[in-house]
């Protein structure tokens, strides 16, 4: 019941809560005191009193100057053209191709399911597929070159890296990804 | 002003007031600020980027800067009581927040995080839930027990 006062200073009662906590700070004094009191102290844990925060030094690529713009759309419109260019030329027709299978294996017996997660997916768990009774998991997919990281999540929880790949990094949610890269073989 | 700056300009006073929460170190939360948004712009569109979504990269930064042991304890305000410009109530107000700064350095570093949140940012439980990894029916409970454990230190120290 008592958690019910900060809920009151953060604004997460319900309604029915609202009222609940209404009934109980009328009737029951020491309530009401015990109510009030961490409502000061939570004005005291509020309040800001740094005037001037610090300096910092955003990039200079985040800063905004109307000079740094000018050649922008001129540049835009040139790289526009290049790439209509491109792409209606036989030449362009006639290279690697923009995307390159990749098959993706994890060897999880016993899961029922295992879905992978990359930039390649947008971050969007895909579905592998069950590579019959072998307990491998396995799904083929079209990459373009570069680049990429991904994760596997075993029964929608937990995460693994691929074991057969080395290079990894931390992502920003506290868990790690593995990082390939793609190549063209033509 | 662009999308940068103006992200910038929105959300810098709350990151700073949480990270001076958490660390009590006013250089300190102020080189944890460049690097959250520092990494926020460079690595997620405009689209992508949000309140949740940063204090998620800020926390984690001033998470792994508590794990590598970084020094806590200076507020940097001491200067600030050098210069009377502002009057006594003005310094009266800065006493209580640096009073209240070393009760939240006295909490373990959980309840701290919670109530950082709390106060500084007007993220509902849920958005609060995603980013501590607790789920909302537990976070209720926890935020309480945090603000009870800080009055009953703030109380012993007056």
């Amino acid at each position: 019941m008592h958690e019910m006062i900060s809920l009151y200073i953060d604004d997460e009662l319900s309604i029915k809560e609202k009222l609940v906590f209404l009934d109980r700070i009328h009737h029951d004094r020491s309530y009401f005191l015990s109510a009030a009191d961490f409502v000061r102290y939570e004005q005291r844990l509020q309040s800001d009193v740094v005037d001037d925060l610090p300096d910092i030094c955003l990039p200079d690529v985040f800063l905004s100057s109307p000079g740094k713009k000018r050649w922008v759309v001129p540049l835009a419109i040139a790289a526009v053209i290049v790439l209509c260019v491109l792409w209606l030329s036989p030449f362009y027709q006639r290279m690697e191709p923009l995307t390159i299978e990749r098959r993706f294996v994890l060897y999880q017996p016993g899961a029922v399911q295992v879905e992978i997660s990359g930039t390649f997916t947008g971050w969007k768990p895909v579905p592998l597929k069950q590579v019959g009774t072998s307990g491998y998991w396995e799904l083929n997919l079209e990459l373009a070159p570069g680049e990429h990281r991904f994760s596997y999540i075993i029964e929608g929880e937990r995460v693994l890296t691929d074991p057969t790949v080395l290079a990894q990094e931390h992502d920003d949610y506290g868990g790690m990804n593995s990082i390939i890269v793609v190549e063209n073989k033509a | 002003m662009d999308d940068y700056e103006a992200f910038y300009r929105e959300h810098r006073c709350k990151l700073f007031s949480y990270l001076m929460r958490m660390t009590a170190d006013y250089q300190l939360a102020g080189d944890i600020m460049q690097e959250s948004f520092t990494r926020v712009l460079s690595t997620y569109a405009p689209e992508e980027r949000g309140l949740a979504l940063l204090f998620r990269v800020a926390r984690n930064v001033a998470l792994d800067c508590m794990r590598k042991n970084r020094i806590y304890g200076e507020t940097g305000l001491e200067q600030d009581f050098a210069d009377p410009a502002g009057g006594e109530k003005r310094i009266m107000v800065r006493e209580e927040y640096r009073e209240m700064l070393n009760g939240l350095q006295k909490l373990d570093k959980e309840d701290r995080d919670l109530l950082a949140l709390v106060a500084s940012t007007p993220l509902s439980y849920d958005e609060i839930s995603e980013i501590v990894g607790i789920r909302n029916a537990n976070l209720r409970v926890r935020i309480h027990r945090a603000r009870t454990r800080l009055k009953q230190i703030l109380d012993r120290r007056e």
